[in-house]
């Protein structure tokens, strides 16, 4: 079995810890409890007949004062970065959030998470353009949660076949 | 002393734990309770399968047995199930710069922060929580500051629309006063026509009888000539109700009112209905007479409008002059049923404005010219068997 870590990043209360509660535990709660440090959860899976741990790590929400340690970032395989479609400013921080793990982890995968789909109008999300690698995501109505994680976990796998790590 | 033996008076606090792995990353001592943060027992040694937050950190951890490599790596702020914070401090061991040997060992220190966490949580939350509600007033501000902007330019297309409407509703009215005019002046102008018809007959037939002299033809010359006089005089009368008079001046409410009435009692007469006017004839008001007259008209053709929709055998109007307050009051009272409720409340909005759509001054215009440019008030009620309209100046 081989085991990767992925990362969850993003400011804060753009609901990272709800994509993965949804992804591992199928459940959803709508209280906002701030992450401090991360949190790693544990999910197993089979890909081309390769097994495959993935280590999740929910990191905490950047602010403005407070940035992410680069520790946490070391290692990483792949990362989900998660914005909340109802904040403007949480979309404009992804291209940083993008360029500060890319430094450390230059050949990774990342899909990004346009989350809270949930709160836009059906007007709103037609005008909505996505970059590539991105999907409108809902933890509440469980919508495109699944998907982001077996997309990085495909290219984990590929990469693993390629390249044999 | 050697360093295990520190670091175990080190975790004796139990804010520490250990573990020192070898060079193929397995577990070769640990600390008496490091094994409470991992998931297994003492029987696995295989840290990554102990400390799975290292998983994906190989390449740093081998860089750590090089020489020249020796800062050490921190992980911080990571939960343990069930409700531990730690910080992971990995550094290598045994380094001896001497002679020169590259370490076998890392220790990885496992930092307990719990209780500093969970005080820096709380205090996270809170600045979170208020950040998003700050967000949020700020949205709802933008959102209000965008409606009010919309709300003031839909006000501002409104008054134009308003403005626009008004300027028609005058020029309209313009031409239905003419209309009325025409119509009252020929309705006055019958009977001296008739009269003039008559005398040119009687010309025609003393001419045929030979009893024309000059005595005759001066009398009936004198005769038309009065007749023409007073056909002009009723056209002066109603020219000086219809021009537009923008002097205010001091006039006599009943001596105004009462002159428009006498033209219009034969009219009035010929349909039944009993128009009279009563009260103080020395009511004097400040205003514009013919504006004054043309508002007393349009409420008095309104009711006669409503009378003959609800025709009987005693139709009457009653126009009474008072004050009260130092105030000036005319009432115009009708037996005409009374008004609808529905219409009551709005009957001077130009929407409802029926003697407006069909010609003719419309009670909104009526209303203008009294309350916007004369400074008073118009009331209507219903009273027993029909409605009130006061004037009020």
């Amino acid at each position: 079995m081989i085991r990767k870590k992925i990362l969850l990043l993003g400011d804060f209360s753009v609901g990272k810890t709800s994509l993965i509660r949804r992804y591992i535990d199928k459940t959803f709660d709508d209280s906002y409890l701030t992450t401090i440090g991360v949190k790693i959860s544990e999910k197993e899976l089979t890909i081309d007949d390769v097994d495959l741990k993935l280590l999740i790590w929910d990191v905490e929400g950047a602010t403005k004062t407070k940035k992410i340690p680069l520790a946490y970032f070391k290692g990483a395989s792949a990362a989900i970065f998660v914005a909340d479609v109802s904040r403007k400013d949480t979309m404009s921080s992804i291209a940083n959030h993008i360029e500060t793990f890319l430094e450390v982890n230059p050949n990774a995968n990342y899909v990004i998470a346009y989350n809270k789909s949930d709160l836009l109008s059906k007007e709103e999300e037609a005008s909505l353009i996505l970059p590539n690698n991105s999907f409108l995501s809902s933890a509440k109505k469980d919508e495109n949660i699944e998907i982001l994680f077996e997309i990085l976990a495909k290219e984990i796998v590929t990469q693993y076949k390629e390249k044999g790590r | 002393m050697h360093f295990k033996d520190i670091f175990n008076v080190v975790c004796s606090h139990n804010l520490y734990e250990y573990f020192i792995i070898n060079r193929d990353f397995k577990v070769t001592a640990y600390s008496v309770d490091a094994f409470k943060y991992c998931h297994c027992d003492n029987s696995e040694n295989d840290i990554f399968t102990l400390i799975p937050e290292l998983i994906g950190m190989e390449d740093e951890l081998q860089e750590l047995f090089l020489l020249d490599k020796c800062k050490p790596i921190k992980i911080p702020h990571i939960f343990k199930e069930p409700d531990n914070y730690v910080n992971i401090i990995i550094q290598s061991v045994e380094k001896n710069k001497c002679d020169n040997k590259e370490p076998n060992s890392l220790i990885i220190l496992v930092q307990n922060t719990t209780e500093v966490i969970l005080a820096q949580q709380k205090l996270m939350q809170t600045a979170n929580e208020n950040s998003l509600l700050l967000k949020e007033i700020s949205d709802k501000n933008a959102q209000l500051y965008l409606l009010n902007e919309k709300m003031e330019e839909l006000v501002e297309i409104e008054i134009k629309k308003n403005i626009e409407k008004q300027k028609l509703m005058e020029h309209q009215s313009r031409y239905s006063q003419m209309g009325e005019m025409v119509e009252m002046i020929i309705h006055q102008w019958k009977q001296p026509l008739n009269s003039i018809n008559v005398i040119t007959q009687s010309i025609s037939i003393a001419q045929e009888l030979g009893k024309l002299d000059d005595k005759y033809i001066n009398e009936k010359t004198d005769a038309i000539l009065k007749q023409t006089k007073y056909m002009s005089q009723i056209v002066d009368i109603f020219q000086g109700f219809f021009k537009p008079n923008k002097l205010k001046r001091y006039f006599n409410l009943y001596d105004s009112i009462e002159s428009v009435l006498k033209l219009l009692q034969n009219e009035y007469r010929l349909i039944d209905i009993n128009l009279k006017l009563d009260g103080n004839r020395e009511t004097i008001v400040n205003g514009y007479p013919s504006e004054y007259i043309q508002v007393v008209l349009a409420i008095v053709n309104y009711v006669k409008d409503n009378l003959i929709l609800n025709k009987h055998d005693q139709m009457s109007i009653n126009i009474y002059i008072y004050e009260l307050d130092g105030k000036s009051i005319v009432t115009i009272e009708d037996n005409a049923g009374g008004i609808e409720k529905n219409l009551l409340d709005n009957i001077f909005d130009i929407s409802t404005d029926v003697k407006q759509e069909n010609g003719g001054i419309g009670l909104s215009i009526a209303r203008d010219m009294i309350v916007n440019n004369m400074g008073g008030k118009i009331e209507l009620e219903n009273i027993d068997g029909g409605s009130k309209f006061s004037i009020i100046l």
